[in-house]
């Protein structure tokens, strides 16, 4: 079904690619939204992966690595707007309302701010890793394809990553700990 | 006392929170963004050839060797003689510049129908002919504003290229009686028609030509990204849209949407017993 609409597309047939959109788009756009932390950007991030794959579609060989070649032009498109809006975002934090607030009380809004500005402190690149593979689901071999580097990277990228956000968390438990004590 | 935490199960909590649908506004700005881009072109040929620095240099000189002897033969018959070649005439030129709006000029006369087939629609009181090889999508319901701007609606009777590069697609919608104005057509268009369904909707006038369908009068307005024909009839909008700007390149056979829009209304006819559905479906005017 999916082969056939990228045949589709391939050949100029838009409503094939924009049965495609319909497909995929929601799990790019949370693949975006979570390597950028920002609505806004998020979505022109997804806009401008899909319209570059529209015009390139012509050059795809083989229509079964569509899924995987569209996610490469995404999270170059997220490398973009990281790189358009990096001034911006150095002294704008993301305020939480961008995302729905979680009913999970295992996370609270100091976590969850402690986290964002950790993950915002990674490279988009280190993002990228991070979020194909555990939000995503992706092996590290198909991360290693849509991001271009050897896996050996990508398992440095996630060690690196996790690590960043878990001594955050760490950090931030200690903290109020101690304020507990004090108190 | 506070309890001890696991990091990687807030962690995961917190990747999973966040929005996991994209938006409506954004999936409709990709649709319509395909309209208005350039696409790679496919290297079909030469596919899985080898391509080595030398055959990359001789491809090359055959190039140069090709261009340059056409240019030649070319320069050396231009203008003389009862054998010269023809000097191209000035073509009409209804591409949009820089500072205004795209303007519609009548084209040359309809492309040649001999082969074209026939398509009944019952449901919106027309018949209207389409090149053969060309699929026919049918409609799935009565075409209504707002709910079928979208111009990939599934309302209209669709027309399809081999390949699906090139979409024409025509409907009918009866016309509230309240927008019959002095000028019903444009008024429609600017008004109800145009702001939800293609752009720009300023100056349109100045982009439209007269035409007419069954003996109908009719205007033929050219937009940023489509070209439109319309037809108001007893109280009923007839339309004809093509979906491609007039220079795009996958209309390029058909010598653009203009003349193919053309070409498709001049075999459309009106069913003597008018459409199924007849009910009124056009908002009034705004």
């Amino acid at each position: 079904m999916r082969t056939r609409l990228v045949e589709q597309a391939r050949d100029g047939d838009d409503v094939a690619f924009a049965a495609l959109v319909d497909l995929d788009g929601d799990l790019c756009y949370a693949i975006a939204y979570r390597i950028l932390r920002d609505v806004e950007r998020a979505q022109d991030a997804v806009q401008q992966a899909f319209l570059l794959a529209w015009r390139e579609l012509p050059r795809l060989r083989d229509p079964e690595r569509f899924s995987p070649w569209l996610r490469r032009l995404l999270v170059n498109a997220c490398y973009e707007e990281h790189r358009r809006h990096r001034r911006w975002s150095s002294r704008i934090w993301a305020l939480p309302v961008d995302g729905p607030i979680s009913a999970d009380p295992t996370v609270s809004v100091d976590d969850r701010d402690t986290l964002d500005r950790a993950f915002l402190r990674l490279s988009p690149q280190h993002r990228a890793v991070f979020v194909l593979h555990h939000h995503a689901g992706l092996p590290l071999a198909e991360i290693a394809e849509i991001v271009g580097v050897p896996v050996g990277t990508v398992k440095s990228r996630l060690h690196h990553a996790i690590n960043a956000l878990r001594a955050a968390i760490v950090a931030d438990s200690q903290v109020d700990s101690t304020e507990a004590r004090l108190a | 006392m506070t309890q001890p935490r696991d990091p990687d199960a807030i962690i995961a909590t917190w990747l999973d929170d966040g929005p996991i649908d994209l938006p409506a506004d954004t999936r409709r700005a990709i649709v319509v963004g395909l309209r208005t881009q350039p696409r790679a072109r496919r290297m079909a040929i030469l596919r899985g050839m080898p391509v080595n620095p030398l055959s990359r240099f001789l491809a090359a000189a055959a190039i140069v060797l090709a261009v340059g002897g056409l240019s030649i033969f070319v320069l050396s018959n231009r203008g003389s003689g009862p054998g010269a070649l023809p000097t191209p005439s000035p073509a009409v030129s209804i591409a949009p510049s820089p500072s205004a709006p795209p303007t519609a000029s009548p084209s040359a006369d309809p492309l040649d129908t001999a082969t074209w087939k026939t398509y009944v629609s019952s449901r919106y009181g027309f018949s209207i002919a389409h090149p053969a090889g060309w699929a026919e999508v049918p409609a799935d319901h009565d075409w209504a504003l707002p709910a079928d701007a979208d111009w990939l609606n599934t309302a209209t009777e669709s027309f399809k290229a081999p390949g699906g590069a090139v979409r024409v697609s025509a409907w009918s919608v009866s016309i509230h009686p309240a927008e019959l104005l002095d000028r019903p057509t444009l008024t429609w268009i600017a008004n109800a028609y145009c702001p939800l369904n293609t752009t720009p909707c300023d100056r349109l006038e100045s982009r439209t030509v007269a035409v007419t369908m069954d003996g109908h009068p009719g205007s033929l307005v050219q937009f940023a990204n489509d070209t439109q024909a319309f037809f108001l009839v007893d109280g009923r909008m007839y339309v004809v849209a093509c979906w491609r700007p007039d220079n795009d390149p996958s209309v390029t056979k058909y010598s653009g949407t203009i003349r193919l829009v053309q070409t498709y209304i001049s075999t459309m006819h009106l069913l003597p017993g008018g459409p199924a559905s007849a009910a009124p479906t056009s908002p009034g005017p705004s």
